[in-house]
C-alpha cells in the first residue's frame, strides 16, 4: 500500500477524532458560536477523506470496494459526506458528534483489516460494481443516519422524562428528531431497492439465476422488509414516536448482519472481502 | 443643578411600607407637576411601581431639595420620612449616583425578578405622565430619554431578558423541547384565568397554533376564548380533547384532579405515539401524576418548571456585569452632557464680567477722548472688543472641551476661583437664606 494512502489515513482518522472530542466538548460547555464553527469542520474532514480514496483508486488501479479496508473506507465517507450535506442544508449542527466518531470507527476498523492493495478478484470485476456498491452504501449511510437520529431521540426523550431538558447537551426538539430519521429512512428505502434489484441483476450475470437466497440475499430482504414496515406505519398509519424509532434502532442491527455480519460467514462473492 | 432622587423599594422596605407610599399611575403627572412647583425645585418626577415609589427632582443645591422632598412625602402619603423609624425604609442619591440608580431600574436590575421587562414600561409610562403635566424640564428630559434608551440596550445586546422567569412562559417554552414549531400545534388550556392569559399571550408570539381553552363554567371558557381568540369549550370535553392536542396547560382551582391517569391512557392508546406535552401550573395540582408514567407523554408540574426558572434566573445573572457595561458607557456619556450644560452658565457669567470691566473702563477712557472725533472713539470701541475677545475666545473653546471629557468640574472651579466669579447662579443663594 501506498505510502500516502497511510498518511492520509492516519490524518482522516486523526481529523475525525478531534472532530468527536472537540464536538463533545462544546457540547457540554462551548457557546452556540462555537459549535457551529467546529462542525463546519467536519467538511475539512471530508475532503481529507476523498483525498483519501482517490489516493487509494490511483493506486489500486479499481474502484476501492474490493476488500474491507476498501469498503469501511468507502462507506464512512458516504456517511460523513451525507452527514454533512445534512447539516448544511438544514442548518442544525447537533448530530455532528454521534456521526464522527461512527466515522473513526469505521476507519480504524479498515486500518487495522488487512489493507494490501489486492488486485482485484475476477468475479468483481463487473460494470455492475459500479452501481451496486454505491448504491447499498449511500441506503446504509442513511440507515445510520437515521440510527443517530433515533438514538438522540431516545436521549432527549429520556431528558424530558427526568425534567433535564433542556439538558446540557443541547438536542434538538423531540419531533425534528423523529421527522430526520423519517427522511433519513426515505432517501435510504429507494436506494437499498436499486441495489437489492442491481445485485439480483449481477447475480443474473454470475450465476445464471436472480435470486439464490444466500445470506446476502435473505438479509437484504428483511432489511428492506424492516424499513418497509418503518416507512408504512409513518406513512400510512400516521404512526409516531417511541415505536417508530425503536424499529430504527432494530433496522441498524439488521442493517450490521447485512452489511458486515453476513460477509465474515459467507463464502461467495460478498465473502471475498474478507479471504 | 443637581439631581436628587429618594425613594424606597423592595430591598429597603417590606410590602407592608411600600403600599402606604403607592399612588396609582394615573396620579402620577399630577404628583409630579405638584412637586415641581415648590421652589427651588424646578423639574420632578414620581415613579411607582408595584416593588417601589421614587421621586426624581433636579433643583440647584441639595441640602434644601431633600427637606423639601421630605415634606411632600409627609404631606402626601402622612408619612413623615425623616423620624428615626421612617429613616431606613428610604434611600437617597444625588448627581451621578442617583442617575446610575435610574439606570440599573430601567435595565432591570433593582427588580425582584431581574432583567424584567415590566419596569421598563413602568419607567416611560411615568416619564409620559410627568412631561404631560410639565412636570419635567430639559434635565429630566434628558435623563429619562436615556434611562429609556439603557433599558432598551440592556435588553436587546445582552440576554438578561432572553430566558422566561414567569411559570406559564416557561410552560410554554417547555413545550419547544418537545415540538420544534408550535405553528399549527394543538395547544389545550384548562382553566380561564390569568394564567390562561399570560400563556395565550405568549403563544401568539411564537405562531399561529390552534387554541382550546377549557373551563369549569362554559361561559368564562367563552369569554376568554372570544378575547384570545381561541375555542371554548366545557371541562367535561377535556378527556375527548386530549387525543387531539399537543400541548395541554393546566391551570384550574379545583380542589382535586382534573386530568386522570385513565383519560390520559385512553388518549396515549389512540394517539398513535405521538408526544403529548401537559404542563400543570395549578396547586393543588390539577394533572395525576400517575400520568408522567405513561409513555411518550411528558409532564411538568408547577415544581419541575419553578426549576428550571430558578436556572433561567441564573442565567440572566450572569448577564449582569455586561449589562453594568453599557450602564457605565451609558454614565460616562450622560455626565459629559451635564457638565457640558454646567459650563454654560459659568462661561456666560465669565464673558460678562470680562464685558462689563471692557465697558467700565472704555466709558472711563471716553472722558479723557472726549476731543476724538466719533469715528475715531468708535475705533476705540472696536479695539476693546475685538481685544476682549480674542482673549476670551481660547479658554472658552477649551473649557467646552473640557467638560465635555468630565474634566469640566476642575476648570470651571479654576475659573471661578481666578476671576472671582462666585456665586455663579446669582438668585440661588437667597433661597438656601431662607
Amino acid at each position: 500500500m501506498g505510502q500516502a494512502v497511510i498518511i492520509l489515513l492516519v490524518a482522516t482518522i486523526a481529523a475525525y477524532l478531534i472532530l468527536s472530542i472537540t464536538l463533545g466538548a462544546a457540547a457540554l460547555w462551548g457557546r452556540e458560536a462555537l459549535k457551529r464553527a467546529l462542525a463546519r469542520g467536519i467538511w475539512l474532514a471530508v475532503a481529507l477523506h476523498t483525498a483519501l480514496l482517490i489516493a487509494r483508486w490511483v493506486d489500486s488501479g479499481h474502484f476501492p470496494a474490493a476488500n474491507t479496508f476498501e469498503t469501511m473506507m468507502l462507506f464512512s465517507w458516504i456517511l460523513a459526506a451525507a452527514y454533512a450535506i445534512m447539516q448544511t442544508v438544514f442548518q442544525n449542527y447537533s448530530l455532528g458528534m454521534f456521526v464522527s466518531p461512527l466515522a473513526v470507527l469505521g476507519l480504524s476498523f479498515a486500518f487495522f483489516t488487512t489493507n494490501k492493495a489486492s488486485g482485484l478478484v475476477p468475479i468483481l470485476k463487473s460494470k455492475w460494481l459500479y452501481f451496486h456498491v454505491p448504491f447499498a452504501f449511500t441506503a446504509y449511510a442513511f440507515f445510520t443516519l437515521a440510527f443517530v437520529s433515533a438514538l438522540a431521540y431516545f436521549l432527549k426523550e429520556y431528558f424530558l422524562k427526568v425534567k433535564r431538558a433542556p439538558s446540557r447537551l443541547k438536542l434538538p426538539a423531540l419531533d425534528w428528531l423523529d421527522t430526520m430519521s423519517y427522511r433519513f429512512v426515505s432517501m435510504g428505502f429507494p436506494l437499498l431497492t436499486i441495489a437489492i434489484v442491481t445485485g439480483a441483476i449481477w447475480s443474473m450475470n454470475v450465476d445464471d439465476a436472480f435470486w439464490l437466497w444466500n445470506p446476502k440475499q435473505t438479509w437484504s430482504f428483511i432489511l428492506w422488509v424492516v424499513y418497509g414496515v418503518y416507512l408504512h406505519t409513518r406513512a400510512v398509519r400516521g404512526m409516531r414516536g417511541r415505536g417508530t424509532n425503536i424499529v430504527l434502532i432494530l433496522g441498524f442491527v439488521v442493517m450490521l448482519i447485512t452489511f458486515l455480519g453476513v460477509n465474515f460467514l459467507s463464502k461467495d462473492m460478498h465473502g471475498t472481502f474478507f479471504n | 443643578m443637581v439631581i436628587v432622587v429618594k425613594g424606597l423599594n423592595h430591598y429597603s422596605a417590606p410590602v407592608t411600607v411600600r403600599e402606604k407610599f403607592a399612588l396609582p399611575e394615573s396620579a402620577l403627572g399630577q404628583a409630579s407637576a405638584e412637586l415641581a412647583q415648590r421652589s427651588p425645585v424646578q423639574e420632578a418626577l414620581l415613579l411607582c411601581t408595584c416593588n417601589r415609589t421614587e421621586l426624581y427632582v433636579c433643583a440647584p443645591t441639595y441640602h434644601d431639595t431633600l427637606s423639601i422632598i421630605n415634606r411632600f412625602i409627609a404631606e402626601r402619603f402622612g408619612v413623615d420620612p425623616d423620624t428615626a423609624e421612617s429613616q431606613k425604609w428610604f434611600f437617597s442619591y444625588r448627581g451621578g449616583e442617583a442617575a446610575e440608580h435610574l439606570f440599573r431600574v430601567s435595565c432591570g436590575l433593582d427588580s425582584m425578578i431581574v432583567g424584567e421587562g415590566q419596569v421598563l414600561a413602568q419607567v416611560k409610562a411615568a416619564y409620559q405622565h410627568a412631561m404631560e403635566e410639565h412636570a419635567t424640564g430639559e434635565i429630566l428630559n434628558s435623563l429619562f430619554n436615556q434611562a429609556i434608551k439603557v433599558g432598551k440596550r440592556a435588553r436587546t445586546e445582552t440576554a438578561i431578558c432572553r430566558n422566561p422567569v414567569s411559570v406559564a412562559q416557561t410552560a410554554i417554552d417547555m413545550a419547544r423541547q418537545i415540538f420544534s414549531d408550535l405553528k399549527g400545534k394543538n395547544v389545550l388550556i384548562v382553566g380561564a384565568g390569568k394564567m390562561c392569559e399570560v400563556a395565550c399571550n405568549h403563544l401568539k408570539n411564537l405562531g399561529p397554533c390552534n387554541i382550546t381553552v377549557a373551563n369549569r363554567t362554559l361561559s368564562k371558557a367563552q369569554d376568554t376564548a372570544a378575547v384570545l381568540g381561541a375555542t371554548p369549550a366545557s371541562i367535561d370535553k377535556v378527556p375527548a380533547l386530549l387525543e387531539s392536542a399537543d400541548v395541554v396547560i393546566s391551570s384550574t382551582a379545583a380542589p382535586h384532579f382534573i386530568i386522570h391517569y385513565a383519560d390520559v391512557r385512553k388518549a396515549v392508546q389512540r394517539r398513535r405515539g405521538r408526544p403529548l406535552y401537559i404542563a400543570d401550573i395549578a396547586v393543588p395540582r390539577d394533572v395525576d401524576p400517575d400520568v408522567a408514567k405513561l409513555s411518550s407523554v411528558f409532564l411538568y408540574n408547577i415544581d419541575d418548571l419553578k426549576t428550571v426558572v430558578q436556572k433561567n434566573l441564573e442565567k440572566r445573572r450572569k448577564e449582569i456585569v455586561k449589562v453594568e457595561t453599557i450602564i457605565m458607557q451609558e454614565l460616562g456619556e450622560w455626565d459629559a452632557w451635564m457638565s457640558g450644560r454646567e459650563a454654560v452658565p459659568v462661561l456666560t457669567h465669565f464673558r460678562s464680567k470680562i464685558e462689563s470691566i471692557r465697558e467700565k473702563e472704555l466709558r472711563k477712557a471716553m472722558k479723557k477722548f472726549g476731543h476724538l472725533s466719533d469715528e475715531d472713539q468708535q475705533a476705540i470701541t472696536l479695539l476693546t472688543r475685538a481685544i476682549t475677545n480674542k482673549i476670551l475666545h481660547q479658554p472658552t473653546v477649551r473649557l467646552k472641551e473640557a467638560a465635555a471629557d468630565n474634566d469640566g468640574a476642575a476648570y470651571m472651579e479654576a475659573l471661578k476661583k481666578l476671576f472671582d466669579l462666585e456665586p455663579a447662579d446669582g438668585g440661588d443663594n437667597n433661597g438656601e437664606r431662607k
